[in-house]
């Protein structure tokens, strides 16, 4: 009876152990269409839409580093050279003329529709745990879609529905909530390139769920290997970093 | 001084290694005055529309950043002029910051020169900033104007989550030699842990006892930032408490439709409460009751000067700062920020609008209303209220 329990135990542990990779190997085939390199450069334009007119335009340097780093300085903007550090669940941002870096929530808007975690953060896996919940089509494309649940509640939205293709994992549309549970922004990743052998993608655009008439289209301009050094990251360090070409 | 001003404004433009910011403001405002300890004069009014003068003032920021002799080097260099009807013009002239930073490994910085550090997490009040340049107090109203470095040199090593500062500071001065003063050396240890920031920081100065303090910030959830700051000091007064300390603790919560609000409580043990407050009123009512003319009024600013009135330092014990913001909705923002004293329950209401039309100009409208009891802190002060309308221009 005790040989029984203890198979049956370890039958269990080994399922859940499976499913967990499983889960987790879900979330690294979704990333690998948004991390080309595991340190690298990514220019973002970022166009704000309001009723079909251009309401506000601008260009994001981000520094990518690993899972849980990045730096975004902006370049067109109109505050040209603000910075935004995220490291971990931590965000701050130093604006140009002024001494010290401000904690900032990831919920703060930059620019549109687009928060600062849409443009500081490029992976799920380090924010969220992944569960596949059904197999759809959209569009006449076969889908599955996948629960995305933040580990902290400092991530940038509290759940996520992600609706991937069903062959290859690679996002197609993404629903925002927030910890209310309230649908905030949908997401939908409308273009990608071939980039270091790999498709990642180059356009998205989040639409507003409460005032429908805004959406805000992101367009990955430029995407390159580059690392800078440590200290970059380092939120005392914000006040120092000036232009890096 | 002039000559130096549209020196700077003529050559700026060629200089393609500057950062050049130029802002320009044509002001128009009106006031309306109570009569109060500190308006002796008594010419009291209700607000009667734009009664001053129009006012164009132009101020030209320069940033230099180059890289030379494995250096970089920074300046930031200001220069004003204000022209106002009816009187001549007044410029200024302002070197804000003109230092070196040297990257002697890696992780760790050196900076030589007269530089700006901000340490602390507050946002109206820092008490734990014991680097913080001197703002001008006389001139609570001007935000834009940028504060002038402290001369010093700082040594700073940055880890992966940590930061180590020492710094040691004095006023230089050039004039028959080369002479330091007021020399004084800050630290400041810094630690990320989780979501929250964590400082300690200490001051030694000649002659005082040493001042203590620290600072931390965190966010909870997806909204809500909190962050405070403790000073310590010893007091070497006999009269005074053994220990002065100031305490301050706020918050910063995004609202749904992104209504951004700031709240901020400070504690000043050395501040004046109610009761003293009232005592250095009287004292001043029987000194300037002497006076006439020309000198009560010196006598009444000079009074404003002492109690810090309507200052960033504050005179009084407690005092509540709330701040409440709304995103842009067609180009058209509005902010409030209300400056309480719970002693007394007055305060400043200073509600303002803003309108930008095209990327460099905006135009706006701001207000401030001191509201209070006669013999309170704001209820006494000569203006009840004031309203500015101008036209503020970016390039």
């Amino acid at each position: 009876m005790k040989k029984t329990i203890g198979l049956l135990l370890a039958l269990v542990i080994v399922v859940v152990s499976l499913r967990g990779d499983e889960t987790q190997g879900i979330l690294e085939r979704i990333d690998a269409f948004r991390i080309p390199y595991s340190d690298f450069l990514i220019q973002v334009r970022i166009t704000s839409y309001e009723r079909d007119k251009v309401k506000e335009e601008a260009l994001f340097d981000s520094y990518i580093s690993g899972d849980d780093r990045s730096l975004v300085i902006a370049r067109e903007y109109k505050t040209r050279g603000m910075k935004i550090l995220y490291v971990k669940e931590n965000m701050w941002v130093h604006l140009p003329n002024t001494h010290r870096p401000i904690r900032i929530t990831p919920i703060q808007r930059l620019m549109g529709e687009a928060s600062n975690g849409d443009i500081a953060r490029v992976g799920f896996g380090e924010d969220y745990d992944a569960e596949l919940i059904e197999e759809t089509d959209h569009d006449g494309v076969p889908c599955a879609r996948v629960l995305l649940k933040a580990r902290t509640e400092s991530s940038t939205y509290a759940r996520i529905i992600l609706t991937v293709h069903r062959r290859d994992y690679r996002p197609l549309r993404a629903e925002f909530f927030l910890l209310s549970g309230k649908h905030f922004k949908t997401a939908t990743y409308d273009e990608y390139s071939p980039i270091a052998g790999k498709l990642i993608l180059t356009r998205m655009t989040i639409r507003d769920e409460v005032r429908r008439s805004r959406w805000t289209v992101l367009e990955y301009e430029r995407i390159e290997q580059k690392s800078i050094p440590d200290r970059y990251f380092n939120k005392n360090y914000l006040v120092h970093v000036r232009d890096l070409k | 001084m002039r000559w130096a001003v549209l020196f700077l404004l003529s050559i700026s433009q060629c200089l393609a290694a500057a950062d050049v910011r130029m802002l320009g403001f044509v002001r128009i405002s009106g006031d309306a005055y109570r009569p109060t300890l500190f308006n002796p004069e008594n010419f009291c009014t209700d607000f009667q529309g734009w009664t001053e003068k129009p006012v164009l003032d132009l101020r030209q920021f320069l940033s230099f950043d180059f890289e030379g002799l494995s250096l970089k080097w920074r300046a930031d260099i200001t220069g004003s002029a204000e022209f106002a009807g009816g009187r001549g013009g007044e410029s200024d002239f302002l070197v804000n910051q003109l230092f070196f930073q040297k990257e002697l490994t890696e992780s760790s910085v050196l900076i030589f020169g007269r530089a700006i550090q901000r340490w602390g997490t507050g946002y109206a009040f820092n008490p734990a900033d014991i680097v913080a340049p001197d703002k001008d107090l006389a001139d609570p109203n001007n935000t834009e104007k940028r504060a002038v470095g402290n001369d010093m040199v700082m040594l700073e090593y940055y880890g992966l989550s940590f930061s180590l500062a020492a710094c040691a500071l004095a006023n230089i001065r050039i004039r028959n030699g080369l002479h330091l003063r007021n020399g004084r050396l800050a630290l400041r240890f810094y630690k990320n842990i989780g979501p929250v920031d964590l400082s300690i920081l200490t001051l030694f100065q000649n002659g005082e006892t040493p001042v203590w303090a620290g600072s931390f910030a965190g966010v909870i959830g997806e909204r809500l930032e909190i962050h405070g700051e403790i000073r310590f000091q010893k007091s070497t007064a006999a009269a005074a408490p053994a220990l002065s300390h100031e305490i301050l603790i706020g918050f910063q919560i995004t609202m749904p439709g992104d209504i951004l609000c700031v709240s901020e409580y400070i504690y000043r043990s050395r501040g004046l409460s109610r009761d003293a407050w009232h005592r250095a009123l009287d004292a001043s009512v029987s000194y300037t009751g002497l006076l006439d003319g020309p000198y009560a009024e010196s006598a009444a600013a000079g009074l404003l000067r002492n109690l810090s009135v309507f200052s960033p330092q504050g005179a009084m014990r407690h005092y509540l700062m709330i701040h409440g913001s709304s995103p842009s909705f067609r180009r058209l923002t509005a902010q409030t920020t209300c400056l309480l004293n719970p002693s007394d329950r007055s305060l400043v209401l200073i509600p303002a609008m803003n309108w930008r039309t095209g990327k460099s100009f905006t135009f706006y409208l701001r207000s401030y209303i001191f509201l209070g009891k006669a013999g309170s802190e704001f209820g006494e002060f000569f203006q009840s209220c004031r309203w500015e309308f101008g036209l503020r221009v970016s390039l």
